[in-house]
């Protein structure tokens, strides 16, 4: 019984169906659908939006592991150019550095230089000394004077067969014997390294020749260093009534953590 | 001192008018959604009918009397919403859910792999009937490419989509159709 109700229940469907596309093929259903579409469509706009609002965040959901791989492939090529930047900056400083010293031996044909490059600094603030990549076998020993960008850095202290240890000038336990070169007479002294900024030149003999913005050059006296290496500029002077001996501030000329590349005055002897 | 429950509340008219409301609602929904082709469902040109998902999974799991009638109204809202011929999807859908209710028995209708094998099953014949109801309106349908790739590909889809929405719909089906309740010990009519 049921079945034979669902039957006609179909059948009657069916033809109320067949019938409107047939009333719809004839186009009298026109109205009636440009109506219901009508009604309709604020619904349908509403249902799309969401589902579009629904499809970018779906879409935005599935690209975010490409997104995540994008980003990570573009944060190791970016770090590959930084890293490519740096080293040609050092290369460029490299360089600049070798330039200066090829012009500082063509200006010094008295000298023997080997150049050498800054391997290591002393980490401590013990020591403030600077490791270089020339050693022994390049004819480097103890004592030898150091310069870069033409002023004076320090000087050997110890050295192995493929490394060797400067002590630059601003050590404390660093020792230079200069002149200062006045206008008409030239002042000397010693200037020692000082864990402040500027270098202290003491023992000034002839203060009158002593003047602020006068060059220090090395004095030769002793034989550590040839005579006329640039060590700095006199910045102020301090004198006491009392004090016997004039002291002065000194800039370093050459900053040496400043440098990469040194030359290392293996014979100064020549000339 | 009263011994009966009191736990009733809820009339079988009361019931009936919310088991119309909900499946109106859901179908006027599903309408809607499929009409608007959500994109993120669309695998490679392939989107899932909700209307029919909804109306055979309801029909199999509520076996209830009026599916026919349901799905004749949901079939004409779809053709109002599309731009085909009036009656088309009416028809193919009516069938289809006449289809669902004539087979199996009453020890296996309500099963899950059921459900899932008369989505599929009608999701055939809703594509068949509608495809030769076109012919016949004179569109120009390509019969291979629709039986080749257009109709076992939505119906694989249909039937994965219709496992995935059997629960919630038997979740609806349970909560809707709680007509059986009793008001001071007695059937509430």
């Amino acid at each position: 019984m049921k079945a034979q109700q669902s039957l006609l229940w179909l059948i009657v469907l069916c033809g109320i169906s067949v019938s409107l596309s047939l009333l719809h093929n004839n186009g009298s259903l026109e109205s009636v659908q440009d109506t219901a579409l009508r009604v309709l469509s604020p619904l349908q706009n509403v249902t799309s939006g969401i589902s579009r609002s629904i499809a970018d965040r779906v879409d935005d959901i599935s690209s975010f592991s490409q997104l995540r791989s994008t980003n990570k492939s573009l944060i190791r090529e970016n770090n590959i150019l930084l890293a490519e930047v740096a080293r040609l900056r050092m290369t460029d400083r490299e360089n600049a550095s070798l330039r200066q010293a090829v012009g500082y031996m063509d200006q010094h044909p008295e000298l023997e230089l080997t150049i050498a490059k800054i391997i290591g600094r002393d980490s401590s603030n013990l020591l403030d000394s600077m490791l270089v990549d020339r050693g022994r076998q390049d004819g480097i020993a103890p004592g030898m004077p150091v310069v870069a960008n033409g002023g004076l850095i320090g000087r050997v202290i110890s050295s192995s067969t493929k490394t060797s240890r400067i002590l630059p000038i601003t050590s404390p336990q660093s020792s230079v014997n200069v002149i200062v070169q006045g206008e008409h007479s030239d002042a000397d002294g010693t200037v020692t390294g000082s864990k402040e900024e500027l270098l202290k030149m003491s023992k000034v003999v002839d203060s009158d020749a002593l003047n602020t913005g006068l060059f220090v050059i090395t004095s030769g006296h002793g034989g550590g260093f040839p005579r006329g290496i640039l060590v700095g500029q006199v910045v102020t002077i301090t004198s006491s009534s009392s004090a016997i001996m004039t002291e002065a501030d000194v800039r370093a000329f050459v900053r040496h953590e400043d440098v990469n590349t040194v030359q290392i005055i293996t014979s100064f002897g020549k000339g | 001192m009263n011994d009966y429950p009191i736990y009733a509340y809820r009339t079988i008219s009361d019931s009936k008018k919310i088991k119309v409301t909900t499946y109106g609602l859901l179908i006027v929904l599903a309408a809607l959604f499929q009409a608007s082709s959500p994109p993120f469902f669309t695998i490679k040109g392939t989107s899932p009918d909700f209307v029919i998902i909804l109306l055979i999974l309801s029909s199999t799991i509520l076996r209830h009397r009026h599916a026919l009638a349901w799905s004749f109204g949901a079939g004409l809202l779809l053709d109002l919403l599309s731009s085909g011929p009036i009656g088309i999807s009416a028809l193919a859908l009516t069938f289809a859910t006449y289809v669902s209710s004539v087979g199996g028995v009453g020890l296996f209708r309500t099963t899950y792999a059921w459900s899932i094998g008369t989505v599929a099953i009608c999701t055939l014949v809703y594509y068949l009937i509608t495809i030769s109801f076109l012919t016949v309106h004179g569109v120009s349908i390509d019969w291979a490419t629709t039986i080749i790739r257009i109709i076992p590909s939505t119906t694989i889809y249909n039937s994965v989509i219709a496992a995935l929405l059997y629960g919630p719909i038997r979740r609806i089906a349970q909560t809707t159709n709680r007509n059986r309740y009793y008001s001071y010990g007695q059937p509430h009519e």
